[in-house]
């Protein structure tokens, strides 16, 4: 998935190198009569609509609502309560054994009553262990566990390839559910990540731009005009002229730093780490370190919000708590889109010119073609 | 002295920053980098394990609560009647409260890896082998989970280790994935070349059969000797590389909107009023004055003299009657029975070797002063290609021809030709023009030595709009040709490769200047198709099922649920191998490494996949768009 989302946004940017060169010339389309032609171009539109920017943000909440429903029902309200049955026998026989220990040995004879309870203790935890790490008893039942909210974060984790890992299909029906809602999510998860990053990152350059660059630059401008007090010759014009060509090409080029980038993120981050270790009682770093692990899509799936290893009280408020959980992981994945869609053009400018520095790449022929085109679209146009 | 050293030292860290970022380089950074990862996190959370071992906490907690329960009991036991008060139903209740508390701490130490029977046994998981795995997860982003940090500054080392390592991987992947799939388009091409070509005769034989019947198949064994490539050919193989999918998909080009130049004429209409028409044949605006003509014929001729062995211009006319005439000149010209062939041999340029061994032939078949030049570029080495044919060559020329035009079209994609001073060959070749013809169609195909896949389209430049919107025209026809919505799929795009060399033509080699298309696009046209890559990625998850089902002892459909998590890097780390046996075993390492080269692989061969598959998918989501009209151009 990151493989196909940096070859695609690689692709972007040649594409753009290339519509910016080339012609683009729009053609307006043809009016049609018919009513079928009405409906088709109906139909159309809608499809068009589902795959703009606001169409593809609904289309993946969607996505995400009818996901969290199916796991539900599949897991929760027809999953297998195999492991949790075995539990409670488990523990029923549990305590009748400790039962039995009491009534035969009286709490008088204190060292024999505490030999036999720890081995029954540690009987039991050895009988629990392999229950929880190969059946993957959590402690509740699958009707609780699976709950609304958890099956959101559960789809959610599915199709953003994070995969936590703390509530997983257990059913045969639950994982092949599981792999094709991986299959079709995971590219709408592309489309979202692509769409919803371009346009962030249109409206973070906008911003950028007009809020601290623009300001900047003309104020430097400005004083490199008031700091000549010679009068203009022709060398001083000329170095005018340099200047504006510079100041051209930085305007053209209209790239954010990756450190606003990176800042961008880490404060998400941080944003996410604060909100997390107020609702859960972790430390900073460790809602850091989820909130982190969870937008890298890593997650590994030990500290997850909302308690569904083991919690069962205050459902109201684990359920919004992973809801909001929800909604914080799907803006975060557009924010890195968007930092993904801002980084990579300086990225791939700023290694380039590194190889060519080095000598490593040999660029002459491709920018000598690149001038010829130019050239030709200066003379073509 | 000092700056020789230096320059020396530069050189030096420009060759290991070259084969840093070579494949083979590349791969092993990325070992290291996890070794060392490896390393680093065995040292940091080896330390801390005993601090974390929980459960042993718990269980004394447990005991001593149990141990409360029961003296409280019994301490009401010792003061009433105890049969009565020491009932069992209270006991049990606390006990049982008490027991499901314990199971619930137990849940959340196992599942979050705090557990294992004694911290002797949890430090093996840290194990250098371990480690490694638990690397190779962060930086694929799959996650297990099945062991995770513990310590702070295990959990900042594995973000900054994932900061650099992640994308290091992306790079990596990359890179092996698009060697993969060059090997990869070789293989296939290797492989299905034979089956590919049976059917595409097929394909060929059966709409043409109705109008074509032509008993030239007598003339086959007059084929010019063959073409003996010199060894350093090695792009013929390159281009045997491409064709027959490609073909085999264009032989049915009649419903090809450009299908209609040909169309127009009326002897050709006949095998193709069948077929469904495009919905926009009016933008047709491939056409030519004159002079431009002949110019570009003389561009073609600069053209061939440099580099291709073989030349073939055919001039036609709209108006002819006879379509087998007709068609059977594109294909052998020297060997159709149109008595209005004109042969002249190429002057061989004494600087291309090849053009020695090559027979080269300039052929215009010219009847009645056509509208169409088609300039066939052939290299007409292999004789395989006429023993593999088993029809008369007439039937499989027609469409050839049909497909030609096609694919010139279609193939416009490529920028226009730029405004170009005729070349020193232009004065012998101006006559080959068709005088009095308002317009041509100038088509210039270089085939490569097996069948006509790439395509050679010479564009003239007619200076301004008519340029641009012949451009756009053609372009967004290709497009939809591509995207197979409603089209054929003209799968020959791009055009300007130089058939020795297998790479883009430099404008300055061949004493034109145009842009040469990227080989990165070039290599467009011998796509795998998309089901070929799903089946292949799919053996490789059935592969890996079976694979970790004896490894593992899992069912089939848990194995290939683990492998589907696994390489698209979901990793949820339910099914981990080696998991049952504690990562500390011997055999759970064996099954860490196996488990861990699977996934190496695996993602390579995603990516390699996404390489494959993807330019197919954004042309045909192109194409899509193009339909809905969300995208305009």
């Amino acid at each position: 998935m990151q493989t196909a989302y940096a070859r695609m946004v690689y692709d972007r940017h040649q594409h753009r190198i290339q519509r910016r060169e080339g012609s683009a010339v729009g053609e307006g389309r043809r009016t049609t009569l018919n009513l079928k032609h009405l409906l088709q171009d109906l139909c159309r539109r809608l499809i068009a609509f589902l795959f703009t920017q606001v169409g593809v943000c609904g289309l993946v909440v969607a996505y995400n609502i009818v996901g969290a429903f199916a796991f539900r029902a599949i897991e929760g309200d027809f999953g297998d309560a195999g492991p949790e049955e075995t539990a409670l026998q488990l523990r029923e026989d549990m305590v009748r054994r400790l039962w039995n220990v009491t009534l035969r040995l009286n709490i008088l004879e204190e060292a024999q009553w505490r030999d036999a309870v720890v081995d029954a203790l540690q009987e039991y935890q050895g009988h629990m262990v392999p229950l929880i790490k190969t059946r993957g008893y959590r402690g509740i039942h699958p009707r609780q566990a699976w709950s609304f909210s958890a099956s959101l974060m559960y789809s959610l984790s599915v199709y953003t390839t994070i995969g936590y890992g703390n509530m997983t299909p257990r059913t045969d029906w639950g994982k092949l559910a599981t792999i094709l809602y991986a299959i079709v999510g995971m590219p709408l998860m592309l489309l979202y990540m692509s769409n919803v990053g371009e346009i962030l990152a249109q409206v973070f350059k906008f911003v950028y731009f007009r809020a601290c660059r623009c300001d900047i630059g003309s104020l430097g401008y400005y004083r490199s005009g008031s700091g000549t007090i010679r009068p203009v010759t022709a060398a001083n014009n000329r170095h005018n002229k340099q200047e504006q060509q510079q100041k051209g090409e930085k305007q053209a080029r209209r790239t954010i730093p990756i450190t606003y980038c990176l800042l961008v993120i880490a404060i998400y981050v941080l944003c996410g780490g604060i909100i997390f270790s107020q609702w859960e009682e972790w430390v900073l770093l460790d809602a850091c370190y989820f909130a982190y692990i969870s937008l890298s899509t890593i997650g590994f799936g030990d500290l997850v919000p909302g308690r569904t290893v083991a919690g069962r009280d205050d459902n109201e408020e684990v359920e919004t708590q992973q809801i909001i959980c929800t909604v914080y992981l799907l803006v975060g994945s557009a924010l890195v889109a968007m930092c993904f869609n801002l980084m990579q053009e300086e990225t791939i400018e700023n290694l380039k010119a590194f190889w060519r520095k080095l000598g490593c790449l040999r660029k002459e022929k491709r920018s000598k073609t690149r001038e010829d085109i130019e050239r030709l679209s200066s003379i073509g146009g | 002295m000092g700056k020789c050293s230096w320059s020396g030292f530069e050189r030096g860290v420009k060759l290991v920053i070259t084969f840093v970022f070579s494949h083979v380089g590349l791969c092993a950074f990325v070992a290291g980098y996890s070794v060392a990862g490896a390393f680093l996190f065995k040292e940091l959370e080896q330390k801390h394990i005993e601090v974390h071992y929980e459960p042993l906490r718990h269980r004394s907690a447990c005991f001593h609560d149990l141990y409360n329960i029961t003296e409280r009991a019994g301490e009401e036991l010792s003061s009433r009647d105890w049969r009565e008060i020491f009932n069992s139903t209270r006991w049990q209740e606390e006990v049982m409260e008490r027991l499901t508390d314990f199971e619930d701490r137990l849940v959340t130490a196992v599942s979050n890896q705090l557990y294992d029977q004694d911290p002797d046994k949890q430090r093996e998981r840290w194990s250098i082998i371990g480690s490694l795995f638990y690397c190779v997860t962060v930086i694929t982003t799959i996650g297990y989970g099945h062991v995770s940090p513990k310590t702070w500054e295990g959990k900042m080392v594995t973000i900054v280790y994932a900061i650099m390592g992640i994308p290091l991987m992306l790079l990596c992947l990359t890179n092996i994935g698009n060697s993969m799939a060059v090997s990869f388009r070789f293989m296939y091409r290797r492989v299905c070349c034979v089956c590919c070509r049976n059917t595409e005769e097929e394909d060929d034989q059966q709409p043409s059969s109705t109008t074509l019947q032509t008993p030239s198949g007598s003339t086959e064994p007059a084929a010019p000797p063959p073409y003996t490539p010199p060894p350093s050919y090695k792009p013929s193989r390159r281009n045997m590389l491409i064709s027959p999918p490609i073909s085999a998909t264009i032989h049915r080009g009649s419903d090809n909107p450009f299908a209609l130049l040909t169309g127009a004429e009326p002897s050709n209409s006949s095998s193709k009023t069948s077929t469904p028409r495009h919905p926009r044949p009016s933008q047709t605006h491939l056409i030519l004055p004159d002079a431009e003509a002949n110019r570009i014929v003389a561009e073609c001729a600069a053209y061939t003299k440099t580099t291709v062995p073989g030349l073939v211009i055919t001039s036609l006319e709209p108006s002819h009657n006879e379509c087998h005439d007709y068609d059977t000149v594109p294909m052998n010209n020297h060997l159709s029975p149109s008595s209005t062939t004109h042969q002249t041999p190429e002057p061989s340029a004494p600087s291309s070797p090849l053009s020695r061994d090559a027979p080269t032939e300039w052929t215009v078949a010219k009847e009645n002063g056509g509208p169409h030049i088609v300039i066939e570029v052939q290299t007409d080495h292999p004789p395989s290609n006429n023993s593999t044919r088993p029809g008369s060559p007439a039937l499989t020329s027609s469409t050839h021809h049909a497909s030609s035009t096609s694919l010139a079209a279609s193939s416009s994609l490529s920028r226009p030709w730029p405004r170009q001073e005729s070349s020193s060959s232009t004065g012998g070749l101006m006559p080959y023009g068709s005088e009095g013809d308002d317009s041509q169609f100038v088509h210039v195909r270089e085939r490569p030595p097996t069948s006509p896949g790439k395509t050679l389209v010479v564009y003239n430049t007619l200076s301004g709009d008519a340029l641009l919107e012949q451009s756009r025209v053609a372009r967004r026809m290709a497009l939809m040709n591509k995207g197979g919505f409603g089209q054929i799929r003209a799968e020959a795009t791009t055009v300007f490769t130089d058939p020795i060399t297998g790479q883009a033509v430099n404008g300055d080699m061949l004493g034109l200047s145009y842009r040469p298309i990227p080989p990165d696009t070039s290599g467009a046209d011998n796509r795998v198709p998309i089901p070929i890559v799903m089946a292949f990625v799919a053996s490789y998850i059935g592969v890996g099922a079976l694979l970790f089902g004896w490894l593992e002892g899992w069912s089939l459909l848990d194995a290939g649920y683990f492998c589907f998590i696994t390489l698209s890097t979901i990793g949820f780390g339910d099914f981990v191998p080696g998991k049952s046996l504690g990562y500390e075993t011997q055999e759970a390492q064996i099954k860490l490494v196996t488990g861990s080269l699977y996934l190496m692989f695996g993602l390579a061969v995603l990516a390699m996949s996404f390489n494959l598959v993807q330019e197919e998918v954004v042309l045909k989501c192109k194409a899509f768009a193009l339909w809905i009209g969300l995208m305009k151009e």
